[in-house]
């Protein structure tokens, strides 16, 4: 029984450190918000906006194509896809609504489709030893999907590398 | 096929019938809580009596001149300048100030309306566009409104919710909003609602839930005097993943009876203020008497 359980958590390693920190980056955002307002802390409004971009874009991309070439095929498409798609908004929703959000079908869309090009991140990642053209491919179209999905990004990140607030003022919703 | 492909397969369906069941069930209940609503608010429904006005009184645009501008976003203005360095914060300025004057608000949310209804509150002589845009033109709109205050003007209102309730609001941060109301159909103007009190108050914070409240100012009225004020209130959240207000479902109704709810013994009736918005707002507003 202990050698069965300790080869099941050998196999699954993995992918649990893989999923959490995904995970924890994903969510490290929403700990900085908690922590910025609990202490009523002043923070630019630029670097709150450059955090923004590294912890929930550039550190879990990176994240997911250099550990997905340790999983199998279908494991480094699926387990992205599951964490950003399905548990991320699910422990997201618990620092806003729960309540609401969980049961609002359009709050998962943006999730799932997020996770579709995580997924493909993950997918490019494991093959890229092996074909690196069909990597770059598969690259760039989950990222595409990532940056027309989450379309305020492109400003933001515009925003944080220039300084220009032009962009942003496009965005109805922003302030 | 071997197991590993029956396993893919199965956790492929899982998560497609797990995005399904909850749209299936939230369209169900959306529509049968929208149902529950239109029975309990006529039922509920009382004197107060709105009507819509015809088409030829649709909204006019009113171009503001540079100065108007600056004096009307000026608390927001001075917000910036403590944030950023004079050049961005003229550049902002700027880009905002030649967006109003385009007419059409080129922002990717703004809904676009076929005949903007003007309508009458109770008989008075209160004219009201009941729609707040970001420019002070009809060709889209941003939030409906919900909320009318009677006996009030909107910096007592915002004193009153900042000092009573049993959710205390605060000043909120965020572009101004404009207002189209009148003595008269022929005597209608546009008021800015500029950030901060006593114009934008919030419940919550800025980058979590936030109940955001946006109060205008109301015209001189014969039987009002200056002591009214008109406004809108949303339910919303900061986004991580697409950064951005977002609002939550139904979230002018929510919105409105967070506040019936922080504030139970103020007096108030229902009415229809003919701005239905599908998933967001019923259409029916609150009449509150302040004094």
């Amino acid at each position: 029984m202990i050698q069965f359980t300790s080869t099941i958590s050998e196999k699954y390693r993995n992918a649990l450190v893989f999923s959490s920190a995904l995970l924890f980056c994903l969510l490290f955002m929403r700990f900085i918000i908690l922590i910025v307002e609990f202490f009523s802390i002043s923070v630019q409004f630029r670097m709150m906006m450059g955090l923004d971009v590294v912890f929930v874009f550039i550190i879990p991309i990176i994240l997911v194509f250099m550990l997905a070439n340790k999983m199998e095929l279908s494991t480094s498409f699926f387990l992205p896809l599951v964490v950003y798609g399905l548990i991320f908004p699910i422990c997201d929703a618990l620092f806003l609504d729960p309540f609401t959000l969980l049961v609002y079908p359009q709050y998962f869309i943006t999730f799932l489709i997020g996770g579709i090009g995580f997924g493909l991140i993950g997918l490019s990642g494991k093959i890229y030893p092996g074909d690196l053209l069909k990597s770059l491919m598969i690259y760039s179209f989950g990222i595409s999907i990532i940056m027309i999905n989450s379309f305020n990004i492109i400003p933001v990140l515009y925003y944080v590398v220039t300084g220009d607030m032009t962009p942003l003022q496009q965005i109805s919703n922003f302030f | 096929m071997n197991l590993r492909k029956i396993g893919v397969v199965m956790l492929a369906l899982l998560l497609a019938a797990m995005a399904m069941v909850p749209m299936v069930s939230a369209e169900v209940n959306s529509v049968s809580n929208q149902l529950d609503n239109t029975t309990a608010l006529d039922e509920q429904m009382n004197a107060v009596e709105s009507k819509v006005m015809g088409p030829e009184y649709s909204v006019r645009d009113q171009p503001l001149s540079r100065l108007e501008f600056e004096k009307s976003n000026a608390e927001y203005i001075k917000f910036l300048q403590k944030n950023f360095n004079q050049s961005v914060v003229n550049q902002m300025v700027d880009n905002e100030y030649k967006k109003s004057q385009k007419g059409m608000n080129a922002i990717s949310t703004a809904q676009t309306l076929s005949v903007p209804p003007v309508i009458q509150i109770g008989g008075r002589d209160i004219y009201l566009w009941p729609y707040t845009n970001s420019a002070p033109n009809g060709n889209s709109f941003t939030g409906t409104t919900n909320l009318i205050f009677y006996g009030m003007t909107n910096s007592q209102v915002a004193n009153y919710f900042k000092n009573n309730g049993y959710f205390k609001y605060h000043d909120a941060l965020g572009w101004t909003e404009y207002g189209y109301h009148g003595q008269s159909l022929s005597a209608m103007q546009w008021t800015s609602s500029p950030s901060n009190s006593p114009y934008q108050l919030e419940d919550g914070s800025y980058f979590g839930n936030r109940y955001h409240l946006v109060l205008t100012s109301g015209h001189y009225s014969l039987s009002l005097g200056k002591n009214w004020c008109y406004g809108q209130t949303h339910y919303e959240y900061w986004s991580t993943i697409n950064p951005g207000h977002w609002l939550y479902p139904n979230s002018f109704d929510v919105a409105k009876n967070h506040l019936v709810t922080s504030n139970p013994s103020l007096p108030k009736t229902l009415t229809n203020l003919y701005n239905y918005w599908s998933g967001l707002h019923n259409g029916y507003g609150y009449i509150f008497t302040m004094s």
